[in-house]
């Protein structure tokens, strides 16, 4: 067991009275629960705005949630304190959306990629040593520490971002739908090194995306996310050829046929549904 | 733009644009010649700040001779000047053409510490055989006044610029931490920013400077001087900085540096501030001739530089009545030079807006 989200919840205030009195909320995850193993990716997949990208910040702690549990390697970190965090930190690490954001236009490669090493004690000549290892780790040329991030295509900052995310030699990898913003080659291409990654670095990937072709390719686990709530998981495949919540039949028939379904904004997820088991690993929100 | 594989930074590359802009550089080289001259003032100057001599008050720019009475060329020299009473019992001033006073480099004057420290008594001209020199004039205690002038520019000068360094660190640093963490934090530090704001400053800073103690040595008040400006300067650069801070801390590469583990402060030093650069660059440029109007205007008034101390604000201070600026209208010179100085720095700050710009674009998002 890698990590274990138990009943997470974050509520963000969508209006404020006058007297700072809270009257309505997006519920942005409401009790969710899921369980990553290690070595075995898995995906969360959803429309937008159904709260992926907030529950992937809320697994690292960029963002606090209201209340739950976050158990990772046997331990919860919910609660824990910026410093005693930072022991864990190197172990879950993430890679943005928007290559074009996700690195600092005034950090040089070196530069971010030396940020990334700060904690770790080494001679200034291994750290060097060891950017260059990892740059061509994700098939970049190994000269290119001095150059800035706006000399670079999409594809190519995507692969600087997973380099700094993997110099910390990360546990389990958030990639929060880190292949979204590329062309469907270059998508492939870095499928690809992720795939080959895993098997160098060790690493167990935690992919959010909406792209379900892609989710496929990668994952062993799938959770589909609608509204805050997780409506089915279970292995990759028997999600894929038997999904069994309304909402994942709808998004496998867009995904697949690129037709909507006529009553796509018809479901509603009742108050106090359970998640019931299909067997085989495979949960499905009760209806 | 790759040079032995390493790329030029966005400012290297504005740096290049603003010395294309010929005006502007202009203006960077009269600066330079201007904070030269004030650096070097004690040596520069033929006479020391203090020095005066009654027989002179209010001589007017003395001409420099370079051919004799008998029509050959010399080295220059200076006549004597004497003076006579028109009837308003007013000086005239005419050269004395019997008695010359030959000019030369490198001539003995007071003992005086050269930068502050070496003791020295050389200057770099001055009249010899115990005549006197007024380049650009002498005011009502005969004191010469180019000396004066440089003497003046190392308060005038100096003041702004230290102000600006003073209450732009402070700025951007409450700006960063405010914008940064938001919230409580943020309102708290913005109250206060307001509170400073709402008073005009000019205002604030005459009764400011009316608490100090009247007995204050001229480098105390200074000092004070410097602390006021800058307790009056900072918030609101900090204002805005926060604002932009508050957009930047949202970018993912700060997430990014979260999610490393990388602390707060040093979140604010590496990705915030820095992206706030090209603005703070601009708005330092700006600011400094809001500290020379200021220093100028104290000292105008009295509650800044202290006589026998010089500063362009108390030079001027002379000129402030009609009979003397009709009378020896040489007497405005420091008021040329605070005009020159300001005009200087605000076309450099054009400039460097002009140069910083199309990075900021190409940036796209800043």
């Amino acid at each position: 067991m890698l990590l274990e989200l138990k009943n997470i919840k974050k509520y963000f205030p969508s209006h404020i009275g006058f007297f700072g009195k809270v009257s309505s909320f997006v519920k942005a995850a409401d009790g969710v629960d899921l369980t990553i193993v290690e070595g075995e990716n898995f995906g969360l997949v959803g429309e937008s705005g159904c709260g992926k990208t907030t529950l992937g910040r809320l697994a690292i702690k960029l963002l606090l949630c209201d209340s739950g549990e976050i158990i990772f390697k046997g331990r919860n970190i919910a609660n824990l304190s910026a410093k005693k965090m930072r022991v864990f930190r190197q172990d879950i690490q993430m890679v943005f959306q928007d290559p074009f954001t996700s690195l600092d236009p005034r950090f040089t490669v070196r530069n971010i990629l030396s940020e990334a090493m700060q904690f770790q004690k080494e001679s200034l000549v291994k750290k060097e040593e060891r950017m260059k290892e990892l740059l061509l780790a994700v098939r970049l040329p190994a000269d290119i520490l001095g150059r800035f991030p706006h000399e670079f295509s999409g594809g190519e900052r995507q692969r600087i971002a997973i380099a700094r995310a993997l110099s910390m030699n990360p546990k389990l990898l958030i990639l929060d739908e880190a292949v979204s913003s590329l062309d469907v080659l270059v998508q492939e291409e870095i499928l690809n090194l992720l795939l080959d990654l895993q098997q160098k670095f060790n690493v167990t990937y935690f992919f959010i995306s909406h792209n379900l072709r892609v989710v496929k390719k990668i994952c062993h686990k799938v959770a589909v996310m609608l509204n805050g709530r997780i409506v089915e998981r279970g292995p990759c495949g028997e999600i894929f050829s038997n999904p069994l919540h309304p909402y994942t039949k709808q998004l496998l028939s867009a995904a697949i046929e690129y037709k909507v379904a006529s009553n796509q904004k018809n479901i509603v997820l009742k108050e106090n549904a359970k998640l019931i088991d299909q067997g085989g690993g495979h949960f499905v929100l009760e209806n | 733009m790759t040079k032995n594989g390493e790329s030029l930074s966005q400012l290297q590359m504005a740096m290049a644009t603003f010395r294309k802009n010929g005006l502007a550089m202009g203006c960077v080289t009269i600066l330079a010649i201007l904070y030269f001259s004030a650096i070097f003032a004690d040596f520069l100057s033929p006479y020391l700040y203090d020095n005066e001599d009654r027989n002179y008050s209010y001589c007017p720019p003395m001409k420099i001779h370079f051919i004799g009475e008998n029509g050959k060329i010399e080295r220059p020299f200076v006549y004597r000047m004497y003076f006579s009473f028109d009837e308003f019992h007013k000086r005239i001033y005419k050269e004395d053409k019997t008695q010359k006073y030959p000019l030369g480099l490198f001539v003995k004057g007071k003992p005086y510490r050269f930068l502050g420290f070496i003791p020295f008594d050389r200057h770099l001209f001055g009249a010899q055989n115990g005549g006197r020199i007024h380049l650009w004039g002498a005011d009502s205690r005969g004191r010469d006044l180019f000396s004066r002038l440089l003497w003046g520019g190392r308060v005038s000068l100096s003041i702004g610029l230290i102000g600006v360094t003073i209450s732009f660190f402070f700025g951007l640093l409450i700006g960063g931490i405010s914008g940064y963490y938001g919230g409580k934090t943020d309102n708290i530090i913005m109250r206060i920013c307001e509170m400073i704001m709402m008073i005009p400053s000019f205002y604030l800073m005459l009764a400011l400077m009316a608490t100090l103690p009247p007995g204050l040595n001229s480098i105390k008040r200074y000092m004070l001087m410097v602390a006021i400006f800058s307790f009056i300067g900072w918030a609101s650069l900090a204002r805005v900085i926060r604002g932009m801070a508050m957009s930047l801390k949202s970018r993912e590469y700060v997430l990014a540096a979260k999610a490393m583990g990388v602390s707060d402060i040093r979140i604010i030093f590496t990705h915030i501030l820095p992206h706030t650069m090209s603005y703070s660059i601009i708005a330092v440029m700006q600011s400094v001739p809001g500290y020379i109007i200021a220093e100028s205007g104290l000292s105008l008034f009295g509650l800044g530089i202290q006589d026998p101390y010089a500063s362009w604000g108390n030079l001027l201070s002379e000129a402030m009545g009609i009979i003397q600026i009709t009378f020896a209208p040489w007497i405005l010179l420091p008021g040329f030079f605070i005009f020159l100085t300001i005009i200087c720095f605000n076309i450099i700050g054009d400039a460097l807006r002009d140069a910083l710009d199309p990075t900021l674009k190409a940036e796209g998002r800043t």
